[in-house]
């Protein structure tokens, strides 16, 4: 009778299991439906009044019409080669100034004689305007790729330098006094606390380089470019193609969106990240 | 019945005083003490009477102090897992598992290691919780890490900072018998801080009472009752009673200090 008991038990436990993850599913496609009401119903009202012809087809080309013309981008193939091109640019220029400014950032944060020798330069660089120095790379450079990846590059340094400097600075002092106590080696200081405290600025740090880094391609490619996503734009706006310009913005979205998403994933996957929150029982005071 | 040994612990004419920007003050006033191989010494006195810096001295936490402490005969010259140190609060790593923070820096690989945490996790009743993240223990669990963390190592001596100060009254309640369990099964030598009074008796062999500005040992207790103590029999408030009537001096001598200050 116990025993049957106990199984039944257990039954009604995995169906309970079952049944949260059901209704959390439930949930969750809620959540999107309800998130997607506003953009759904704004595309549908720029249809109407499109169709309509209240507002210019020039200026602003249908949701359909902006849909043909990305099919047939895709067709001809000039869309993936353009997305390539520029792909490469993006993940070459976020490599080395990313790379660089992790290296910098950390270098800074653990030893204060480069911090004093380094930090105060690198505050300055950082305050010239991004954009301001695109013409004088062109002319450094040359109008081909070297170019771009630079200006890509110095983007996306200063965000992961500040951050992986700021995260190592930030690294609880408690928590210190704990690896004192525990017969920690200067090296095993560094391996096993400071870089993990740090790794969710790291991450933060990567989503805003990430961020600027399309950006900084947008910028390069406009400017002197006979390729890419954003010169296809450009393209098409000297030929009033609009809805081509279109195509291009909302590429853009999305891709920066999914490097996004790809990096949060990658953090969510890596437990020092998520469970980086406060303490249970706490550091408090 | 255990047998109690040598001398683990000496501090002779220990002085320690910080510096502010206006003034020196006095935080710890010759301080003379010795702690035997197996003993669980509590320290108790009012906040400010120091008690936290000796412990920290002793820990080679700090080290700008005048006099002498010695373990096993050797002069203390920095933190080290000879001697184990568990604070107030649980100060795990977050983004390890309980196993792994236990661990901290030896490998679960290593068969020896992984063999001696798990007897740790049952030591400290932790069992089914050792892929658990710190922010899924309550208080009491998390400090149970602390302190298996701290045993691994198999220090000399445990340290311990009001490990329980933060936690209700059953949860220490409830500590403190892990705690002796602990003691009983390992014979760990410990110094526990602690501002709770019966805390101090129920679980020292000897209570050292701290008087504040500046930290001075006022009394030690020898605490002969035998565990597991009863907290309301009436040989533990006799005890309570002697550690409560040294406090009273303590307040009478600080007001009569004041009194003539006036």
């Amino acid at each position: 009778m116990s025993v049957s008991q106990a199984d039944l038990a257990a039954v009604q436990a995995k169906a309970a299991g079952e049944r949260r993850k059901r209704s959390k599913l439930r949930r969750r496609l809620a959540d999107f439906l309800w998130g997607s009401l506003l953009p759904v119903a704004l595309l549908a009202v720029w249809q109407w009044l499109g169709d309509r012809e209240i507002i210019s087809p020039l200026l602003f080309p249908t949701p359909l019409v902006i849909w043909d013309s990305f099919i047939w981008l895709v067709n001809s193939g000039t869309l993936g080669e353009n997305i390539g091109v520029s792909l490469y640019r993006t993940f070459a220029g976020f490599g080395l100034g990313a790379g660089l400014g992790l290296a910098t950032g950390l270098l800074v944060g653990l030893s204060k004689t480069s911090e004093r020798l380094l930090n105060s330069t690198v505050q300055m660089i950082r305050m010239i305007p991004h954009i301001s120095v695109t013409f004088l790379f062109v002319l450094w450079f040359g109008i081909g790729e070297t170019s771009k990846i630079l200006l890509i590059a110095k983007g996306t340094f200063f965000p992961l330098y500040l951050y992986s400097f700021l995260g190592i600075r930030n690294v609880d002092n408690k928590l210190f006094e704990v690896t004192r106590v525990l017969g920690y080696s200067r090296f095993k200081q560094i391996v096993r606390l400071v870089l993990p405290a740090t790794l969710p600025n790291v991450v933060l740090g990567i989503r805003l380089s990430l961020a600027i880094a399309w950006f900084s391609l947008v910028v390069a490619e406009m400017m002197s470019s006979s390729s890419g996503l954003a010169f296809l734009m450009m393209d098409a706006r000297a030929m009033s193609d609009t809805p081509t310009v279109f195509v291009g913005i909302a590429l853009f979205t999305v891709l920066a969106k999914l490097t996004d998403s790809i990096v949060l994933f990658d953090a969510g996957c890596c437990p020092g990240v998520i469970r980086s929150g406060a303490e249970k029982g706490g550091n408090a005071p | 019945m255990r047998v109690i040994v040598a001398t683990l612990l000496k501090i002779r004419e220990l002085h320690k005083s910080f510096e502010t920007d206006s003034k020196t003050v006095q935080a710890l006033h010759n301080i003379e003490l010795d702690v035997r191989e197996g003993e669980l010494i509590t320290v108790i006195g009012p906040s400010g009477c120091g008690k936290s810096t000796l412990l920290r001295i002793v820990a080679g936490l700090d080290t700008s102090y005048r006099g002498e402490v010695r373990l096993d005969d050797r002069p203390i010259a920095g933190p080290g897992i000879d001697k184990g140190f568990v604070f107030q609060e649980p100060r795990l790593f977050p983004w390890l598992t309980v196993e792994k923070n236990i661990a901290a820096d030896l490998s679960l690989r290593n068969p020896d290691i992984r063999l001696k945490v798990d007897e740790l996790i049952d030591l400290v009743r932790l069992k089914g919780f050792e892929k658990a993240y710190p922010k899924e223990l309550s208080g009491g669990m998390a400090q149970r890490v602390a302190i298996a963390r701290a045993l691994l190592r198999q220090p000399r001596i445990l340290l311990l900072d009001e490990p329980f100060g933060a936690l209700d009254a059953f949860t220490r309640a409830h500590m403190q018998e892990v705690l002796l369990d602990v003691w009983r099964r390992n014979g760990t030598t410990m110094i526990f801080v602690t501002h709770d009074i019966d805390e101090a008796v129920y679980l020292g062999n000897r209570i050292i009472i701290l008087k504040p500005r500046p930290g001075e040992i006022r009394a030690q207790i020898p605490v002969d009752l035998p565990y597991p103590r009863k907290k309301a029999s009436a040989s533990f408030q006799d005890f309570r009673y002697k550690v409560l009537s040294e406090f009273e001096r303590i307040d009478e001598l600080s007001w009569g200090e004041a009194g003539a200050g006036i």
